[in-house]
């Protein structure tokens, strides 16, 4: 690579990095300034002296421990229910010949392109009649079930020679043990970052939670926090917004870069 | 009691494609069994139909007096070896040895016991808590193996375990598995396409073609006495010159019984030709050299050029004759209406008062 193009690649990169961390830093900081240095014109990119009594306000304010707890209820058990539905389902695909298995997984495809705003009458409608409007069930259930996770570890599972499952029936190895102790362990990047994907998108989601629940005692900590836009009419404190903002996201950031090596691994190398 | 009987075994797949129809095959208890056959032959399906690893459309599989057919492959006192070694790889040597020892739900002190046996047999203990990945395909093949051991089976069966090895370590693992077999005095049922293997190690090859069993017996036996023509070009290095003459049948002869010189008592056929390509093979060279008889593979120790002309000698004695259904014929009919053809040919002349007396009387 000559030297212009090395340079131009730099370039490139930071450009990109500034694009995805500015806002980043942009929540940071105003987190941490004072109601006035907020709304400031012309802006400080750090404030004077931060304010970390802000977090502290926000905290209380939100009832930051009730909702945290309502989001990891509901996104730990669709994670936990997604291992349970979708894990199966694509050993299935992978490594199982079965009747229609070709228009299922076709089925599954098209699921997987159609956007939320087409399913979610339907899944209202059914939620309604099973009468879990408003309980967790609502946000839980119809989740449990992820055309991405089936899409995803179906195609880790299919890396994974047969060769390996028919030496694991020579050693009289249960289907369950097959799928637990091999495809599993052997799968394992693929497996995180489809549930780091799920944990994210459930972990931030407004729009189902919104949909699905009424009252304040299964709501979720996006909801509370998008709630502080319009506490006070005509007043908006954007330093103990983005305060909240990152308390919503600090645990999923901590989740990613724990899971980061794993990420990496599944989409440069895939199944040695 | 370890031998294995197939009746009328058929494998049909469900996209309705029949692999292998009413297969009678009979393993002899202990021997060194080698299923050889072109790719796509049938073998490596009657391989895991044994194994249980494959449905059976129909018919009956007996290992002893056991009926396995409808047995899961665990329960069928069979150890297997994979092709790609199938190692699981995500655990070290020794959890590899072990798995299938705990679902068999050996007592604790005998698997620690196996475990060690096993990896001395093939001299990896240095290497028990190695992750595969750290280990070569020699290395890994051979963790295969005693993992296959360390189960003591009665039966093992082997889906080409050598072809993704390099040829040294081939030739190595073949006196291994050779060593293997007289010690551990179970069956061996031995997959690959390759006869050299097959020569080398079986007490018995059964080749197979399109989904039958073309002929079975010693290596000598098959090379010696062909029962067709499948057999006659498939086994041998190279496999048997032929001459096909239309209506009549074909005339078989192998490499190394083409001579340069005209023996004494001289009865066959001899063909002058050119040579036209010549491969050094250490202490025998393979020439192919273009006669009227077609392109002669011969094998001899001379020194021959490229573009040399050469007569070549073919004795009688050394010649096999297959009939238009392309089996083995001793026929004497058959035999001398070949031989006139062969006379008709342009720079072919038969010597030999037999057959000549016949031609002209």
């Amino acid at each position: 690579m000559s030297y212009a193009a090395k340079v131009l690649r730099i370039l490139l990169l930071i450009t990109l990095v500034l694009v995805f961390v500015f806002p980043f830093v942009w929540m940071l900081s105003t987190s941490l300034k004072t109601y006035l240095e907020s709304i400031k014109f012309p802006p400080d990119i750090l404030p004077k002296v931060p304010q970390f009594v802000n977090y502290y306000k926000t905290y209380v304010r939100i009832h930051f421990l009730h909702y945290a707890m309502n989001s990891v209820i509901v996104t730990f058990s669709i994670v936990l229910g997604q291992l349970l539905v979708c894990i199966p389902a694509a050993y299935a695909f992978a490594k199982k010949k079965f009747r229609f298995a070709g228009l299922f997984f076709a089925i599954i495809l098209i699921d997987l392109v159609l956007p939320a705003q087409v399913t979610f009458v339907p899944i209202y409608v059914l939620v309604s009649d099973f009468g879990w409007l408003d309980t967790y069930w609502a946000m839980i259930i119809p989740f449990i079930y992820s055309s991405f996770a089936i899409f995803f570890m179906t195609q880790a599972f299919k890396q994974i020679p047969d060769e390996l499952l028919d030496a694991a029936r020579m050693d009289k190895a249960t289907e369950l043990q097959i799928i637990v102790q091999l495809m599993l362990p052997i799968a394992k990047p693929f497996v995180l970052t489809a549930m780091l994907f799920t944990c994210i998108s459930k972990w931030n989601d407004y729009f189902w939670p919104l949909i699905l629940t009424n009252s304040e005692s299964v709501r979720t900590l996006p909801m509370t926090v998008k709630g502080m836009i319009s506490d006070t009419p005509g007043l908006t404190h954007w330093n103990e917004l983005m305060a909240g903002n990152m308390m919503l996201i600090i645990p999923i950031l901590v989740l990613y870069i724990a899971a980061n090596r794993f990420i990496k691994n599944a989409f440069v190398y895939g199944i040695k | 009691m370890s031998s294995i009987r197939l009746e009328k075994v058929t494998k049909t797949y469900s996209n309705g494609k029949t692999v292998i129809e009413n297969l009678e095959l009979e393993i002899k208890e202990r021997s060194f069994t080698v299923l050889l056959g072109p790719s796509g032959c049938g073998k490596t399906t009657a391989l895991r139909m044994i194994a249980g690893l494959e449905e059976v459309s129909a018919g009956q599989i007996y290992i002893g007096d056991r009926n396995v057919t409808k047995m899961e492959p665990g329960d069928r006192g069979i150890s297997m070896v994979f092709q790609n070694y199938a190692i699981y790889p995500h655990m070290t040597v020794r959890k590899n040895i072990e798995f299938g020892l705990k679902n068999m739900k050996i007592v604790k002190e005998e698997i620690a016991k196996r475990v060690i046996q096993v990896v001395n047999m093939v001299g990896l203990k240095d290497y028990l808590n190695a992750k595969p990945s750290t280990l070569s395909g020699g290395q890994r093949q051979r963790i295969a193996l005693s993992r296959a051991m360390s189960k003591k089976p009665q039966v093992f069966l082997m889906d080409e375990p050598l072809s993704n090895l390099d040829a040294k370590l081939r030739n190595q693992m073949r006196g291994e598995l050779i060593d293997l077999h007289r010690e551990l005095k179970s069956t061996f049922v031995f997959v690959t396409h390759d006869q050299i293997e097959a020569m080398t190690m079986a007490t018995n090859i059964v080749i197979f073609n399109n989904g039958s069993i073309m002929q079975q017996g010693t290596p000598k036996e098959v090379y010696e006495n062909p029962a067709n023509l499948f057999v006659a070009t498939f086994i041998g290095d190279p496999g048997m010159n032929i001459v096909e003459l239309p209506k009549i049948g074909t005339i078989g002869y192998r490499a190394h019984k083409v001579k340069l010189k005209r023996a004494f008592d001289f009865h066959g056929v001899s063909a002058s030709g050119m040579v036209i390509t010549k491969e050094m093979l250490g202490m025998d060279h393979l020439y192919r050299i273009a006669t009227g008889l077609g392109t002669v593979l011969m094998k001899c120790e001379e020194e021959l050029n490229i573009g040399e002309q050469v007569t070549l000698y073919i004795s009688e004695k050394d010649m096999y004759y297959f009939d238009v259904n392309e089996q083995r014929s001793r026929d004497i009919m058959l035999i001398d209406t070949a031989f006139h053809r062969l006379s008709l040919m342009e720079g072919v002349t038969v010597t030999g008062d037999h057959v000549i007396g016949n031609v002209h009387g």
